[in-house]
């Protein structure tokens, strides 16, 4: 895989149909439905995820809902014309859209493309320009925003009403959003700066227009980009983009460097998928349980300038306050140094289990050194 | 009845890797010391041969009884114990003894590389270890000079210490290029090792900055010397192509666990190791500085990678006191 390939997509997306049976992807909460029970399209049914169809639950596991089509119920729309501020975006948080606090001063829209392989953001700003000029303007609403930049990889000429553009350098991981606040305003980390990326517009965007929960995800699958309904299982989207797995490859919803991989190929997307891969078995070496060599590669990639040998080292052994010592919260997950590291280490996975435990250490207070 | 769906391979991301792996860069590394090696064995003949084979089989045997005893799962498939031994045999005068090569390969592999946990948890360069405890224990069978006897070459480092400069006007620098000179056996093959060294550091396979500095340690000093009296000093290029500089600057102090991880202590190390090396070569025992200058810098590798810039988004660097 090319991390810097730069690939311009046109043409309409493909609009796949809602399909008969939807997994939403849940973890970690409790689900508020029950098994038997109707539901109608837009209905909270725990965690933050809304009913994608309207049907009847047919399965709660602790990673999934499954909903089986049924009669269509005519959902209720939420009335958001004449929000505004801290309003508009408690009402957006319910309907499913996450948002920072704001206002703030400047709004950036990120229109990179998250991921190396991955178009569907830029094509999102070629082919769905009034869903995202709606969002864009709730956005402004809630932000009040003195100045607002779309940033573009460099050579676009993509726009958005009203945003000034920015390029910016092309080539993973420049796209990510602190990276490309550090590259917009000048400033690393700067305060009074909120970053959107366009498939939170599009959220926003299908939102304001029906006022219901946003049921739709733009990804990339096989090189062409689809709009699927969240939990549309993936093998439907594979068998549409004409790509199948077969016993032993990864099936990562997402992208190379950060995405997640699938347990089944009947694992439905999630509403942040933007694009789906099949990484064939032996296409890379695979990770094993080997100590650093020390060479340095993970080093010269990082993007947060912290070692992630060292950091990943003392996880390993479970130091996970000396992990906090070497700057680990400085860490933007992107996956660079798990890429370049000759030694095949799950550097990533070693630093996001650090995190974890400091996370939770801090929540509990409990001694991070001892538990684990 | 249904095909059952695939099973799937689950994993962290990245799902995507570059290519390089541990196995690739041995194999990088023993291409780069090829032609240094057949030129060895025509300017030494047979000998240099036996000795390179000794050298690395001991290695690997070594490394494999260590793992047998250790009770872990072997990874002499990596190359890097052949790496290692064929290294250690690069340093070793054509007419070393098979015994002594024997036991200073399995020193290079269990003190320098096992004792400290296996690969990458070394702080010294292996094949070093095994040469200062060789040279330090049978140091008239390491004497360069006493292959001498049987060749008709010259130890170029040995006649500038003790007879002076006036002693190397007869070598011509494309002779030594070519490793018309007596030495570590590999070691003074330098035009075929500067190629490898490119081949490597093109390849992005070490750590340039190391072999820059290094090399760079060695002309500055060099030259200031002969500035200051060339009557009395060698010149620069001289100690460049003498000795085992250029092995030192791109095979033995780019080893990866024991230099600095960051470009600009990486660099500092290799100007350190340059540096040491005419110190010795100039003042010490030593004819060639270069294995200790190494073993030294080492030492310092750890305090070098302190050097470090600041964190994303952050006033300074964190509290790292260890
Ligand atoms: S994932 Fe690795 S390379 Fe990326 S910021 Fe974190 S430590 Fe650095
Ligand atoms: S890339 Fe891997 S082997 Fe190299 S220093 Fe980083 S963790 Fe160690």
């Amino acid at each position: 895989m090319k991390l810097f390939e730069s690939i311009v997509r046109e043409g309409p997306l493909k609009v796949l149909p809602a399909p008969q049976v939807v997994r939403v992807p849940m973890s970690c909460h409790r689900p508020e439905v029950q098994c038997g029970q109707d539901v109608a399209r837009g209905v909270h049914i725990g965690g933050g995820r809304y009913a994608p169809i309207s049907g009847t639950i047919t399965e709660v596991h602790p990673y999934y809902i499954c909903i089986t089509a049924g009669k269509e119920v005519q959902p209720v729309p939420k009335d958001l014309s004449g929000l505004r501020g801290d309003a508009l975006r408690q009402v957006l948080g319910e309907l499913g859209a996450k948002l920072p606090q704001g206002p703030t001063d400047t709004l950036i829209i990120n229109g990179v493309d998250p991921e190396p392989g991955v178009t569907a953001f830029t094509h999102m700003l070629t082919e769905f320009g009034s869903v995202l000029s709606l969002g864009l303007e709730t956005a402004r609403k809630i932000y009040n925003p003195a100045k607002c930049v779309l940033a573009v990889e460099q050579g676009r000429p993509n726009s958005l009403n009203g945003c000034d553009p920015v390029h910016i350098k092309e080539g993973y991981p420049n796209g990510l959003n602190p990276l490309v606040v550090a590259a917009v305003t000048g400033k690393e980390a700067p305060e009074d700066t909120v970053v959107l990326s366009v498939g939170t517009l599009f959220e926003l965007g299908r939102i304001m227009e029906t006022g219901l929960p946003c049921v739709d995800v733009v990804l990339t699958a096989n090189e062409r980009n689809f709009v699927v309904t969240v939990g549309t299982p993936a093998d439907t989207v594979l068998s549409e983009a004409g790509l199948s797995v077969r016993d032993g490859d990864t099936l990562v919803l997402g992208g190379h460097m950060r995405g997640e991989a699938a347990h089944s190929p009947q694992q439905g997307v999630d509403k942040n998928t933007y694009g789906l891969f099949v990484i064939r078995k032996g296409e890379y070496p695979a990770v094993i349980d080997a100590p650093c060599i020390g060479c340095g590669e993970c080093i010269q990639v990082c993007p947060a300038r912290i070692d992630p040998s060292t950091i990943s080292g003392y996880a390993e052994f479970r130091m996970y306050e000396k992990c906090a010592d070497h700057d680990i919260d400085a860490c933007m997950e992107c996956g660079m140094c798990g890429f370049f590291c000759i030694s095949r280490r799950p550097l990533l996975q070693y630093i996001r289990l650090a995190k974890q435990h400091l996370a939770f250490a801090a929540q509990c207070e409990l001694e991070p050194q001892r538990e684990g | 009845m249904k095909p059952l769906p695939p099973t799937l391979t689950v994993t962290a991301p990245p799902h995507a890797h570059c290519g390089k792996t541990v196995k690739g860069r041995m194999r990088a590394i023993l291409i780069a010391m090829m032609p240094a090696a057949l030129l060895a064995v025509h300017h030494f003949g047979m000998d240099a041969l036996r000795v390179m084979c000794l050298g690395a089989a001991a290695a690997v045997v070594a490394e494999f009884l260590c793992d047998q005893i250790m009770e872990r799962r072997s990874q002499v498939d990596d190359l890097h114990a052949f790496t290692v031994g064929l290294t250690f045999s690069f340093l070793l005068p054509a007419s070393a003894p098979w015994w002594m090569v024997v036991f200073g390969s399995a020193v290079s592999i269990i003190m320098g590389k096992m004792i400290f946990g296996g690969l990458g948890g070394s702080p010294l360069c292996a094949p070093l270890v095994g040469w200062a405890v060789c040279s330090l224990s049978w140091p008239a069978h390491m004497d360069i000079n006493a292959s001498m006897l049987t060749s008709e070459l010259n130890y170029p480092l040995s006649q500038l210490k003790h007879f002076g400069v006036e002693a190397i006007k007869g070598y011509d620098l494309d002779s030594l290029m070519v490793g018309r000179q007596l030495g570590g056996l590999g070691a003074v093959q330098t035009g075929a090792l500067f190629i490898g060294g490119l081949f490597l550091a093109i390849r992005k396979h070490i750590k340039v900055g190391v072999s820059v500095g290094m090399l760079a340690g060695v002309l500055l000093t060099a030259g200031l010397f002969r500035m200051a009296d060339p009557a009395q000093y060698a010149s620069p290029m001289f100690h460049l192509l003498t000795g085992s500089v250029i092995f030192g600057a791109f095979f033995l102090a780019t080893d990866p666990s024991s230099s600095p991880m960051r470009k600009i202590p990486a660099a500092l190390f290799g100007l350190t190791a340059g540096v040491l090396v005419i110190i010795i070569r100039v003042y010490g025992v030593y004819p060639d500085g270069t294995p200790y200058a190494i073993l030294l810098a080492n030492l310092a590798a750890p305090l070098l990678d302190r050097i470090k810039p600041k964190p994303f988004g952050k006033k300074a660097a964190g509290r790292t006191l260890t």
